[in-house]
């Protein structure tokens, strides 16, 4: 059981591990079952010293993640089943070694950047699109045409620090002119989404709902601008906090993997046992499936569990002075109000290595108005169109080791750690403009900070 | 140079570990590792000779008994290179051709006919001129999604040449869980007495594939010659050190993350025949025991006849108890492997049975085994062997 209210207050009021000063846990993000790797290789590590049984589930689990899918009816009955619409077809497809996706690059084809998909009624909410469904998937399976591709523009937005040091970000423009099932129509809202950094994952799964809820300050009580508050999705039945996801749509990794499985390869399981055809879609309705579900459990559970085991990589350079002034920097622009540094996590059962550890992903697991700047206008259950949960910041630095190329934020469109953080607004602008006021000395410090993590 | 009390202590720690016979005993095992290397490569290339011939023999007149003895070749040709595939994750020689030698799994729609689909694959489709060039570049969907088969196409499963390939020509389609395929001869029979279309297309296939099997292990083979300015000598010139690392992280990963993780334990989770590696000619067990029999025969300094000290020499001088441990899981592990289930789709189709249980528990064992390897890698002041298989999905 998750412990209560009370308890988790009192070990945050006097727990001394929890206070965000110098000591071991500043370097091993992930808690005991941390890996030191700064290689291309930092995020793709099962936790330390895992027993037999777990071990085995980790690498069953990553071959489901990275073998590709087949179309049904094939040979390989317990492979087939992708689409019939589909983005990907293998998970590792636009997480490459476990990291993040990025945006397209000129004419090419949209790929690990997706874009979920609704159309807004008068009175402002939102309801599944009804030609392209959640999502769009670029991709069809023979005899069903995909949904097509959407392409990527920029334009320049330019500003200056304080000390006059020019400024120039990027801000994405989406062109759906070139969808296979028509123009999407008037009331079409558009969320795109950059694939995600997947490691730690079951860490976040194991801190304690109360953990989280009493960060949160939904009506702002305390007035400091920033109030935080937590998605309830429904789960198994019953109403969860939604944790995973950029607008926290997942409460555990389990729904997370099967509504990737369905969304974004078009395999149904037990509790995504419907493909994504919209009614208009007659083709995508009528073509083949690989059995009702198309996944087993098994699968389904060995691919969540295989997320669960990932570890978290150890930062570098942790104590060296430049980085602990960044580090009271990230405090002192109050960047630490959402991105908690640490937390403790619960008890998981047979997971030793996930249970009561202290570790420091840099979230608060909450949703946060981001402002007009980040906005997609597009509500996704009880997130509004303005807010986003939280990312955590742990392997942030690894991000480029990993994947051959730096993009932050949900699209991507951020070049550089300084552009994704003056893009932050809404409850975060008071510390975007504190960073915007920093001397050039104290900006690399920030940074540099966030490089080590 | 003066003696100090440092160089006394050192000396006389030194010769606790009698360092001197360490060091010769490490390039022992290095040298007799590649004349294992080398005896096995041959013993494959001469059995795929010999394979070769049979080949032919069934093209040239196709029967029962010309039929029967290319299998009998086919799995005699598998003996010795399963032993080979302890070599096989070390950056030799063997990584250039490994794809072309031993794809799996296959879709072998892209080959030949299939149930339901009569005028499959490449054989049935004439206007792909059949060359061994050609078939090269076809492996592994090399030239992209021919046949358009959209999203049926997976580019790893389309396999072309190779053991696989060869057995699926030999046996066809297995679509039983108590038997391998059943391809009747007559599909090489050319003309009204045929079973199939193209049976000369088939026969010309089979050959070339045949043909590119034995050019390239003998390819591999001469790599691992003596007295040549090859793979071997470099292997051998360099410093052991580094050698046995390698030889000890290709022991590892065949033992836990290929053998255990990505062939035998996905299977038992998926129960899908297909994930058995010799699923036509119902060889998998075969595939098993062969690699576990390497597995010891490198350790214990049995391999290739007994060309080498082996592993185990090295480790008893180190540390005698991490040994003895290695006895005993090699042990286990033997035992396991020797009552191995067949046939493996069987097995594997049956979860919780007796069968399926074996095949568990053998898992379990061979990652112990790999992961003794490492204790082993860092006993012998070698660094922290990688016994995972080198991560996909890199842009």
């Amino acid at each position: 059981m998750r412990s209560s209210f009370l308890g988790l207050v009192l070990v945050t009021a006097c727990g001394p591990a929890l206070s965000p000063t110098l000591s071991s846990s500043s370097e091993r993000s992930g808690g005991e079952a941390t890996v030191f790797d700064e290689g291309s290789g930092a995020y793709s590590h099962p936790l330390a010293a895992l027993e037999r049984d777990a071990e085995r589930q980790f690498y069953r689990g990553k071959a489901f993640f990275e073998d590709p899918w087949v179309a049904a009816p094939a040979s390989t009955e317990s492979r087939d089943g992708l689409g019939p619409l589909f983005n990907a077809r293998a998970c590792i497809d636009c997480h490459p070694r476990l990291g993040r996706g990025r945006p397209p690059v000129g004419s090419e084809a949209t790929f690990s950047l997706l874009f979920r998909a609704s159309e807004m009624s008068a009175d402002g909410s939102a309801r599944p699109h009804p030609i392209y469904g959640d999502q769009i998937q670029p991709f069809g399976i023979d005899g069903v045409d995909g949904e097509g591709s959407v392409f990527v523009t920029y334009h320049a937005v330019l500003g200056a620090f304080d000390d006059g040091a020019p400024v120039e970000l990027r801000a994405p423009v989406y062109d759906f002119s070139r969808l296979a099932y028509g123009a999407p129509g008037d009331g079409f809202a558009y969320s795109p989404r950059v694939a995600s950094v997947l490691v730690g994952g079951g860490f976040l799964e194991a801190i304690d709902d109360a953990a989280i809820l009493a960060l949160a300050d939904p009506d702002d009580a305390d007035g400091d601008g920033i109030s935080g508050r937590a998605r309830i999705v429904e789960y198994a039945g019953t109403e969860a906090l939604g944790r995973f996801g950029w607008k926290g749509s997942a409460a555990s990794l389990d729904q997370l993997v099967a509504g990737a499985f369905v969304e974004d390869l078009g395999l149904t399981s037990s509790t995504q046992p419907h493909e994504t055809c919209t009614p208009s879609q007659t083709d995508c309705a009528a073509a083949p499936t690989g059995g009702a579900p198309e996944l087993t459990d098994a699968i389904v559970a060995t691919t969540a569990a295989f997320l669960r085991m990932l570890a978290v990589p150890a930062r570098r350079d942790w104590a060296v002075p430049v980085v602990l002034r960044g580090e009271e920097l990230f405090e002192e622009l109050a960047c630490s109000a959402c991105h908690t540094p640490e937390h403790r996590t619960g008890y998981v059962e047979g997971l030793p290595q996930l249970s009561d550890q202290i570790i420091r992903p840099y979230t608060d697991l909450l949703l946060h108005d981001m402002g007009h700047g980040l906005a997609d206008g597009r509500p996704e259950g009880t997130a509004s169109g303005s807010e986003w949960r939280t990312p955590p910041l742990w392997g942030l630095g690894l991000s480029g080791v990993v994947s051959g190329y730096d993009n932050f934020l949900h699209d991507g469109r951020a070049r550089t750690l300084d552009e994704a953080i003056l893009w932050h607004g809404g409850e975060a602008q008071a510390s975007r403009d504190a960073f915007l006021a920093l001397p050039h000395s104290e900006r690399r410090h920030l940074t540099t900070f966030l490089e080590s993590l | 140079m003066r003696c100090s009390n440092f160089c006394a202590v050192l000396a006389l720690f030194t010769a606790g570990c009698a360092d001197t016979d360490d060091s010769v005993l490490r390039r022992e095992t290095v040298e007799g590792h590649a004349e294992f290397a080398h005896r096995t490569y041959v013993e494959a290339l001469d059995s795929a000779q010999r394979l070769q011939l049979e080949i032919a023999a069934l093209v040239d007149a196709p029967s029962e008994d010309s039929l029967q003895k290319a299998r009998a070749a086919w799995l005699a040709a598998r003996e010795p290179y399963g032993i080979s595939e302890v070599l096989r994750f070390s950056d030799g020689p063997i990584e250039e051709v490994e794809g072309r030698l031993n794809g799996w799994p296959m879709d072998e729609g892209y080959v030949d006919y299939v149930d339901g689909r009569p005028s499959s694959g490449i054989i049935n489709d004439t206007s792909i001129p059949l060359t061994r060039e050609g078939l090269v570049g076809l492996n592994e969907g090399g030239q992209g999604d021919i046949f358009g088969n959209g999203t049926h196409f997976d580019p790893e499963r389309a396999v072309a040449t190779g053991f696989h390939t060869i057995e699926f020509l030999l046996w066809g389609q297995d679509d039983d869980l108590d038997g391998p395929g059943r391809r009747p001869y007559t599909d090489y029979v050319v003309g009204e007495q045929g079973t199939a279309a193209n049976a000369d297309r088939r026969g010309r296939y089979l050959q070339l594939v045949a043909d590119l099997l034995v050019d390239d292990l003998a390819q591999v083979a001469e790599q691992w010659e003596p007295d040549a300015d090859n793979y071997r000598r470099r292997f051998v010139d360099g410093d052991p050190d580094d050698r046995l690392a390698v030889i000890i992280t290709s022991f590892g990963t065949l033992a836990k993350a290929e053998l255990a993780g990505e062939r035998i334990d996905v299977a038992l989770t998926t129960q899908d025949q297909e994930d058995e590696q010799s699923c036509f000619s119902d060889n998998t067990h075969r595939d098993v025991q062969l690699n576990v029999d390497a597995l010891v025969a490198v350790y214990r300094g049995e391999a290739g006849g007994g060309v080498g000290p082996g592993i185990e020499a090295v480790v008893q001088g180190v540390d005698p108890e991490l040994n003895d441990h290695m006895l005993h899981e090699l042990e286990r592990v033997s035992s396991n492997a020797s009552g191995m289930p067949t046939p493996f789709d069987n097995a594997i189709a049956r979860p919780g049975s007796d069968d399926w249980q074996q095949l568990d528990a053998l898992v379990d064992v061979l990652f112990d085994l790999g992961d003794h390897a490492v204790e082993i890698g860092v006993a012998l002041g070698l660094g922290n062997l990688d016994v995972s298989l080198p991560d996909e999905g890199a842009e």
